[in-house]
């Protein structure tokens, strides 16, 4: 056997007995295959998260807002407060429950108001301001003016939470008040059958300062009457006992 | 030719990814400002750059590693174990890699408002890959006749102490957070989470230390099984246990982060960054830390 | 030290392996208070089921070879004195193994250089 042979012998029994520890290297090319495919699935999964196909994600990146302006029902036995919840996933989403928290105060009832479609620019045109009103789409209303629950929320649209509630104690207490969580999913038999709670509250409804005076570092909150007037006051459950005596 | 290009390509990937990253940033600082016939300038560099990052990735995603051989022959008592090392080390990096970008993607899913999941998720992603590296020859069977020694392996032999210190003391963090958690019966569902995720890590490691240790491993010569242990001894530490330390360690210090508003808390979720960043450190596969695990 | 199975013959591979452990405790290769391996790691090594090797450790421990203590694992154990023990002549055991190796090289047409030279790089390489 030549020089050469034996040596090619030689590597090849040391790649066989390697082979027994540790499997050989499959290949540059069928390696970039596989590879690339395990990558392209995370990136697939997730598109598919952040356009909030796999579960309920309607506000990512977005932080949704609460309204810090109080109105009384018209029956005059609550006040309202709002927050929005804008739907920037591509796919429709259903709200099937909203949780209100706030200490010192009972919820009565809650809706959702569908916003129109936003007003979008085409080429060279000034953009076209969103007129945020109380119109509704065709949704079913309660007496109180807002659809009751499940709705329907398109993509790219816009639902305002309506919680009205009823104080029990007139006192407001310093800190943040007033949480709202919606649970949502893509409808029903829709696919995947996945729900999910999400906080509408990044910041609370009123954040009561500690003098228990003023909200947000100084301001008052607007209270606005059934008879269309404002009335500031300086905290949600203060002001709300003063509207509803 | 493609080889060598592969190669080269692989040795000059620093410099590359600097070219793409001036390559995307100075159409946009410098040229676009320009005006319109800056565009096509601005065209061509964007494209330049995205042709270094293509190439860049495809060569990493292709598990091509030239300086493998060298550092193995750095770093192994002998030209057998060199062999063996420069293979695990091709195999290891390239599954890390691999793992670590999937991870870090799908952190950008959860990553609203800053970049922590996509840290754990590039941390969680270096540590399954380096397990799957691991995962081979499970299951498979053979008729022809086979041999094995009858020497005892154990777990001490192949994991440090320090490492397995850690995984201890992170799994009795990780209980004590989670029995806080449910007798707290707090709203908030965070803590509970990332102490279990620290939890599963800790026993999902604990368990792949053990497949290593033992994996097949058929009757070899003196050399070949020396080499054997001390590359059993380098996967079952850098390839993913420190890794998943590491990511552990992130994972209660998310936990403890959201229990309470303290100075003490603060400092010392400061702290378990830090070793997190350590830990993550250690698992790099540098010709330091292979020379420090082989000669400990 | 080695254990070689080959589940191609008639013996059940279990008692290769009880035949084998115990020719090394009677050569005096595995010397007693020996740990061996847990089951799981030599089912590994072999490719057999678990249950083959718990049955070869079974049988170890039924003629006292073998003794298991708990998590602790399964240790060598000097024959008993004053239990007869079969005799182990090495002549006659390394005679056999080597006729079939002869047989097999003369079959295959090889000298008794190139299969010395086999059995030394067989020697090496284990």
């Amino acid at each position: 056997m030549t020089a050469t042979l034996e040596h090619r012998r030689g590597d090849r029994d040391l790649e066989d007995r390697l082979d027994e520890l540790i499997p050989r290297s499959a290949g540059p090319f069928k390696t970039l295959a596989v590879s690339a495919t395990v990558v392209g699935v995370a990136i697939a999964a997730t598109v598919l998260t952040i356009g909030g196909h796999l579960y309920p994600r309607p506000t990512f990146g977005s932080s949704s807002g609460s309204g810090s302006n109080l109105e009384v029902g018209q029956a005059r036995d609550a006040v309202s407060a709002t927050v929005i919840l804008p739907n920037y996933s591509n796919r429709a989403v259903r709200i099937t429950g909203i949780s209100f928290g706030g200490a010192g105060a009972e919820l009565v009832d809650v809706g959702v108001i569908l916003e129109p479609p936003n007003e979008t620019q085409s080429q060279g045109e000034p953009v076209i301001e969103e007129q945020t009103t109380q119109a509704t789409v065709p949704l079913p209303r309660n007496e109180r003016g807002a659809a009751p629950l499940p709705v329907m929320v398109p993509p790219d649209r816009t639902a305002t939470i309506v919680v009205w509630f009823r104080p029990t104690e007139c006192v407001d207490e310093p800190g943040p008040w007033g949480t709202v969580d919606a649970t949502i999913d893509f409808g029903a038999d829709a696919f995947p059958p996945f729900s999910n709670t999400i906080s509408l509250t990044q910041d609370p409804i009123a954040l009561v300062d500690p003098d228990a005076t003023s909200v947000n570092g100084g301001d008052v909150l607007i209270l606005r009457n059934v008879d269309g007037s404002f009335i500031e006051v300086s905290g949600p459950l203060a002001g709300a006992c003063e509207a509803l005596r | 030719m493609m080889h060598r290009l592969m190669n080269a390509v692989r040795r000059h990937r620093a410099r590359l990814t600097v070219v793409a990253f001036f390559g995307i940033l100075f159409p946009f600082l410098v040229v676009a400002p320009q005006g319109e016939g800056s565009r096509i300038t601005a065209a061509v560099l964007l494209s330049l750059a995205a042709v270094c990052v293509l190439l860049v990735l495809a060569v990493n995603l292709s598990g091509r590693d030239p300086d493998a051989e060298t550092r193995a022959l750095d770093v192994a008592p002998d030209p057998l174990a060199a062999a063996l090392f420069a293979r695990w080390l091709r195999r290891s990096k390239h599954f890390r890699f691999v793992g670590g970008l999937s991870g870090a993607t799908l952190g950008v899913a959860f990553a609203e408002s800053n970049l922590t999941p996509v840290l754990v998720g590039l941390l969680a992603g270096i540590a399954v890959g380096g397990a799957m590296a691991e995962v081979h020859f499970f299951g498979q069977r053979h008729t022809s006749p086979r041999s094995a020694e009858i020497t005892l392996r154990r777990l001490s032999d192949y994991v440090t102490r320090t490492d397995t210190a850690a995984l201890i003391t992170i799994a009795v963090a990780a209980f004590a957070m989670i029995a806080i958690a449910v007798a707290d019966r707090s709203d908030q569902p965070k803590p509970l989470w990332s102490a279990l995720a620290a939890l599963a890590a800790v026993l999902a490691t604990t368990g792949m230390q053990w497949a290593v240790v033992v994996r097949r491993r058929p009757a070899l010569s003196v050399d070949l099984r020396r080499a054997d242990d001390l590359m059993r001894r380098l996967a079952a530490t850098q390839g993913f246990t420190r890794p998943a330390i590491a990511f552990a360690l992130v994972m209660v210090s998310q936990s403890l982060a959201t229990f309470a508003n303290s100075t003490t808390i603060t400092i010392a979720v400061i702290a378990l960054w830090i070793l997190a960043l350590a830990w993550y450190v250690a698992s790099r596969q540098s010709r330091r830390n292979l020379r420090a695990l082989i000669d400990s | 030290m080695m254990l070689r199975v080959d589940s191609t013959l008639a013996l059940p591979v279990y008692e290769q392996i009880r035949e084998q452990v115990v020719r090394m405790v009677l050569a005096g290769t595995i010397e007693p208070g020996t740990r061996l391996p847990t089951i799981r790691q030599l089912a590994n090594d072999l490719q057999l089921a678990k249950g083959t090797v718990a049955k070869a450790y079974a049988l170890l421990e039924e003629a006292q070879i073998l003794e298991t203590r708990g998590h602790r694992g399964s240790f060598i154990l000097a024959p008993p004195k004053e239990q007869p023990v079969e005799e182990l002549d090495l002549g006659t055991e390394l005679a056999s193994s080597a006729e079939a190796y002869v047989i097999a090289a003369k079959q295959l047409g090889v000298d008794l250089d190139s299969a010395a030279h086999e059995l030394h790089k067989m020697w090496d390489r284990l």
